[in-house]
């Protein structure tokens, strides 16, 4: 039996038609496109960052692989490149697929970064690439992808990251989804319209994790809330102090918006 | 797609399909502020499992595939579910517009209108709609992609455009009622 005819090409109801035709009218902002990428690209990175605190060989492979697509340099830098994430990904608890997946805006535009890949179209082939949150972890990463999971390189933190005990690292999970947790339910307090119920949790955020991994990403929120209340001043001049002391994060680009402000 | 996939070849997919994930999710329900951080997660979710991604469909169908789950998702949260419910009185002051809205483009108007009625269809009718009236895809491509029978696809779609024109119809008398009581 043939489909039927579609609404949109029918003699219908102009009202029907017309409705229809304004939803496909429906297109994305002209910037969302770049903006997502940058987004994205530091949430790769950010997952390959979280990936160092799995024990596993796989998870290391998909820090080593995700590290090595985000720098752009995944073609030159191996066999399976993408062939050992999927595996590495399933891998990983679902504490942390719940701070990848739901906590994806807050993790997604995350305090962690990657150098940005297109600028380096070569990857150092032996040497270290760095990834660095916040906190001043810094992960070093061979570049080189493994030929088996069993021989991926060994990961060198050279902060105290590597004396943890997995408990420790399971710790630092639950606290990391915590935070997103609390930083996503501002998000959508701000964009629901409550900038004061949206500065209450970045307050608690602020007193819980003072030292949190999310820190960028709360005083980009905490900036919003604050041109939100109209303190456009004060929203200048810490996006001007944020662009300032993170030139290279995705987020300075969108804060230039109010760094700007005429 | 191989298992291979570089990231300049992702960046090409993003780029190449940003702008029909962006459109999917919308139709799907995802509301306009909301758009661009699920739009991230479904390429997220894609570059992750790129690999296993057969050909045996277009991308763009495998995109969407992802897009719909993650809209699902969405709209089942709590949150969400408290916001999606104000639509139907968003949709009595869309009918009243002439007064309240006079300042906003009648383009403007009709897309929010669309949309609260699209908000009011179940899930799973609301999908089958968006793919076969707006995607304009084949009804047996919907029942491949979606998992279920043709007759499950049509019967959607039946119920799905009589919701839609049930909604027209309540507008129209909404918005008469309106101008009688403006005069």
């Amino acid at each position: 039996m043939a489909d039927p005819e579609r609404l949109l090409s029918s003699d219908s109801n102009e009202l029907e038609r017309e409705l229809l035709a304004s939803i496909q009218r429906m297109e994305p902002p002209a910037d969302a496109q770049a903006e997502g990428w940058a987004r994205l690209s530091a949430q790769i990175a950010t997952a390959a960052l979280i990936g160092t605190t799995h024990g596993t060989a796989a998870a290391a492979s998909a820090v080593h692989t995700g590290t090595a697509a985000a720098q752009g340099a995944a073609a030159a830098s191996g066999p399976s490149a993408m062939g050992l994430v999927p595996a590495a990904f399933k891998l990983l608890s679902s504490k942390l697929a719940v701070a990848l997946a739901v906590g994806g805006v807050a993790i997604g535009a995350s305090a962690v970064w990657v150098q940005e890949a297109r600028k380096s179209a070569v990857v150092p082939p032996a040497s270290a690439v760095s990834t660095k949150t916040t906190e001043a972890v810094s992960v070093h990463l061979s570049a080189a992808l493994p030929a088996e999971p069993d021989s991926a390189p060994q990961l060198t933190p050279d902060s105290d990251l590597g004396k943890q005990s997995p408990s420790a690292d399971q710790r630092r999970r639950d606290k990391l989804s915590a935070e997103s947790a609390l930083l996503t339910q501002a998000r959508a307090q701000l964009r629901n319209g409550d900038a004061d119920a949206a500065q209450q949790v970045l307050s608690t955020l602020h007193k819980k994790f003072p030292k949190g991994m999310l820190r960028q990403e709360r005083e980009v929120l905490a900036i919003e809330v604050l041109a939100a209340h109209g303190n456009k001043d004060a929203a200048e001049q810490r996006a001007r102090a944020f662009i300032a002391a993170h030139p290279e994060s995705p987020h300075s680009a969108q804060l230039s918006r109010f760094a700007d402000a005429p | 797609m191989s298992s291979n996939t570089s990231h300049p070849e992702f960046r090409a997919l993003y780029d190449a399909h940003f702008d029909f994930v962006w459109r999917s999710l919308r139709r799907l329900g995802v509301r306009e502020p909301d758009v661009l951080d699920l739009a991230q997660k479904v390429f997220l979710t894609a570059y992750f499992k790129l690999s296993e991604f057969e050909g045996r469909s277009l991308i763009s169908t495998w995109l969407f595939g992802i897009a719909q789950r993650v809209a699902s998702d969405y709209r089942r949260s709590a949150f969400i579910r408290r916001e999606v419910s104000t639509d139907n009185a968003e949709l009595e002051g869309i009918a009243t517009w002439h007064e309240d809205f006079s300042a906003e483009s009648d383009a403007r108007r009709r897309a929010r209108a669309a949309e609260s009625i699209l908000n009011k269809l179940p899930e799973s009718q609301r999908t089958v709609f968006v793919l076969f009236e707006l995607e304009e895809m084949s009804g047996q491509d919907i029942a491949t992609l979606l998992n279920v029978s043709v007759g499950t696809v049509r019967s959607r779609l039946r119920l799905a455009r009589d919701a839609f024109r049930r909604e027209i119809k309540r507008l129209s008398a909404i918005d008469a009622g309106g101008r009688k009581e403006a005069v």
